[in-house]
């Protein structure tokens, strides 16, 4: 069932990019992950059933303490990958497995268990967090609805450390969300969903809503996490720039497909993905010189409407490689080099 | 999806023909634009300036943006211009120290760093504007007097300083005193000059 999960090389050196090496172990594996979304009935009596078709067939594996970013476009299916892997949402096919375990049939108290070991970063600290608590109760209350703590109260020295883990004032357990900033909200986030002390992160967008100048303190702040918890992370964002610099591999999505999977050097230096090359060249580097140097591959049109996307590769209608082929055959997910996955023909 | 609706909208307006626009103001016309999307706004941007001749402002937070499409660039911090300058004097000498700390916290995808340099705290209350240099709370450089007193734009002259330059560059210098885009920079910090001595002499 796994052999078809793209797993990884070991060529990230540590010692140059800062991050913590990870174990071998998998400590999460996606297998031929399908969802699919009924939306509006079509034809005359409304006799179709229409189905976005979110993600199809997406596998890949992520070790334990180490950071997979997950980047895609709006409609690339990545915040729907993450939130399957936690279970919020039901995939329509595939598997997924936790610490070897099959975690997509699991429900109810065992569920609920599981739940404790992966958790959610969202990605606006002003949406995601109750107005009316304050932050010892938000940050408390995973505790005591698992159990873990009697009451609210008895949480208390427990929720301080862990705010003062996060960055946070001595004083901030007491005051309620609107009295902090972007940043220090995001922190808010980040330690309730570390109260359970999980494995997992799944980090949707988390830094994409701050300031630049704060940003860099989060994207600081779950580096350091990861260091001294050894946590594992999901880091799904739309920015290349601040997904290579904490991920050691990276995973593109396009319109619901994996269309590359490698370390985030290689992925940098060596794409493979016609998709992935447009990509990077239309991230600009804050760099004058550098940046008007470089050759810019502008795709025309939009990602594909998921409700009807093209037949053969989703990316045909964008593609300055497409030939014929791509029009009826869909490029299976193949291992380019070692470590090194692309779906694509003539790549 | 509706940005970018909002932000194309107005630039086929200003098609040749229905008027003849001088300035284009751009407020963040990308952001929240995936960057395969950005990229063709930012063509077409590019490609109006061509076309009519246009000025434009583009108000952004996005410093890779402004370095692939600006000639000059102005920073502000809490409703001040701190620094104004020409792009690539501003990348490659960042004058002020939040222009120093923005490029510092700003992850780049052609070079990946151990840890990026955060600037800490966060920006001040507006309501209760401090009375000094807005940026000193934050400030790894800020002394007392950044706290009491509000620096102004002031000339800032990043050419080669006394006993580091050959006699060449020096007759170059004199050249460039009259180009503007050399001497045009401004910088909003008591201390620019004495950073930059102590940047050149480290």
């Amino acid at each position: 069932m796994t052999s078809t999960t793209p797993t990884t090389s070991t060529s990230t050196d540590p010692a140059r990019t800062g991050r913590p090496v990870p174990s071998n172990e998998l400590l999460v594996e996606v297998d031929r992950l399908s969802i699919n979304f009924p939306v509006g009935r079509s034809g005359f009596w409304g006799q179709h059933q229409q189905w976005v078709h979110a993600v199809d067939d997406v596998s890949f594996g992520i070790r334990r303490g180490e950071t997979l970013g997950l980047v895609g476009e709006s409609g690339s299916g990545k915040t729907t990958v993450g939130r399957a892997i936690l279970r919020r949402i039901e995939p329509s096919s595939g598997w997924i497995r936790f610490r070897g375990q099959y975690i997509t049939d699991t429900k109810g108290e065992e569920l609920r268990r599981l739940r404790q070991y992966m958790q959610l970063v969202f990605q606006d600290p002003y949406a995601s967090l109750n107005p009316r608590m304050t932050v010892l109760q938000l940050v408390a209350e995973p505790l005591v609805v698992h159990g873990r703590a009697k009451s609210i109260d008895a949480a208390r020295a427990d929720v301080v450390e862990l705010l003062g883990r996060c960055g946070l004032p001595e004083d901030a357990a007491d005051r309620h969300p609107h009295a902090f900033s972007g940043g220090q909200r995001q922190r808010i986030g980040i330690a309730r969903a570390l109260a359970l002390r999980p494995a997992f992160i799944v980090a949707d967008e988390p830094v994409s809503a701050l300031d630049v100048s704060v940003r860099a303190q989060v994207v600081n702040l779950l580096q350091d996490l990861q260091h001294e918890l050894g946590l594992t992370y999901l880091f799904i964002a739309h920015d290349l720039s601040v997904v290579r610099h904490v991920s050691h591999r990276i995973a593109i999505l396009y319109a619901g497909k994996l269309v590359e999977l490698a370390d985030s050097d290689a992925v940098y230096e060596s794409p493979r993905h016609p998709y992935t090359e447009a990509l990077l060249s239309s991230v600009p580097i804050p760099d004058p010189p550098l940046q008007r140097a470089r050759r810019r591959i502008v795709l025309q049109g939009e990602i594909p409407n998921p409700i009807h996307p093209p037949p053969g590769c989703r990316f045909q209608t964008r593609c300055p490689l497409a030939q014929d082929r791509c029009r009826h055959e869909a490029p299976p997910l193949e291992e380019k080099a070692p470590g090194h996955w692309a779906a694509c023909f003539f790549r | 999806m509706v940005t970018t609706r909002v932000a194309t909208a107005p630039l086929r307006r200003v098609r040749p023909g229905a008027c003849e626009p001088a300035l284009l103001v751009a407020d963040e016309p990308t952001t929240a634009l995936d960057v395969t999307i950005q990229a063709q706004i930012l063509e077409l941007i590019a490609e109006l300036q061509r076309e009519l001749q246009l000025a434009v402002l583009l108000i952004t937070h996005d410093l890779g943006v402004v370095a692939g499409v600006c000639d000059r660039v102005a920073v502000m911090y809490a409703g001040k211009i701190v620094e104004d300058a020409p792009a690539a004097d501003l990348y490659a000498e960042p004058a002020h120290p939040y222009t120093a700390g923005l490029l510092g916290s700003t992850p780049r995808l052609d070079i990946v760093l151990d840890r990026l340099v955060a600037i800490e705290g966060a920006p001040p209350d507006l309501r209760l504007p401090p009375r000094g240099c807005a940026y000193a709370t934050r400030c790894p450089h800020a002394v007392e007097r950044c706290e009491a007193e509000q620096p102004s734009l002031e000339r800032f002259v990043a050419l080669p300083l006394a006993g580091e330059a050959s006699e060449e560059d020096a007759v170059l210098a004199e050249d460039e005193l009259d180009d503007p885009a050399r001497t045009g920079r401004t910088v909003a910090c008591f201390r620019a000059d004495e950073l930059r001595r102590q940047e050149v002499s480290a």
